[in-house]
């Protein structure tokens, strides 16, 4: 199986506090650990406004993670993050190499 | 003896992309303060024709703004 590099990018509930969302993150990486996966970077931005409302919520957490595993790596981080409580959106995307390019 | 006036057309400025000149512009749907220049104050993205900018980096431009909306990151409609 291949292996390829994901990006993901969740957006947290703001009103979360410092430690439940430092518990959250790090609940997230065990997921990806859990199936024989590696976070390779978490980016966690500030809280910022939302540009429309989720779930009645008008700002979040910006979390983004990148990591690298195999298909069974998406199946699990997708469940994970569908039925978490307190992940209001997330996206998974292929870090391509057209990605990389972002800082080049 | 004056030149003749030029017409309208040529004083139309040749519009270049902007992401072909400044090659080290990332087309990223993180990139919010990058798109919103070529988003209009409804929400919309920009036609080329009027941003300049070339067919490739158009369609890499759409399929960002469409994933930063996505993650609310830019608003789908604006009021």
């Amino acid at each position: 199986m291949a292996i390829r590099e994901y990006e993901v990018m969740c957006i947290l509930r703001p009103d979360l506090e410092e430690d439940a969302l430092n518990a959250d993150v790090a609940k997230i990486e065990e997921t990806v650990t859990g199936s024989e996966g590696n976070v390779l970077k978490v980016d966690k931005w500030s809280k910022r406004p939302l540009a429309y409302e989720i779930k009645d919520y008008k700002e979040g957490f910006y979390v983004i993670f990148r990591v690298k595993g195999e298909k069974r790596l998406l199946k699990d981080l997708n469940y994970a993050l569908k039925f978490h409580p307190d992940v209001i959106r997330y996206g998974v995307l292929a870090y391509e190499a057209k990605g990389a390019k972002v800082g080049r | 003896m004056a030149d003749r006036p030029r017409s309208i057309k040529s004083f139309k400025t040749r519009k270049v992309c902007q992401f072909c000149v400044e090659r080290n512009m990332p087309i990223d749907y993180k990139a919010v303060l990058i798109l919103k220049k070529f988003v209009s104050d409804r929400g919309k993205i920009v036609p080329r024709r009027r941003t300049g900018t070339c067919a490739s980096h158009q369609r890499e431009l759409a399929r960002a703004i469409k994933r930063a909306r996505l993650m609310a990151l830019l608003p789908y409609v604006k009021r």
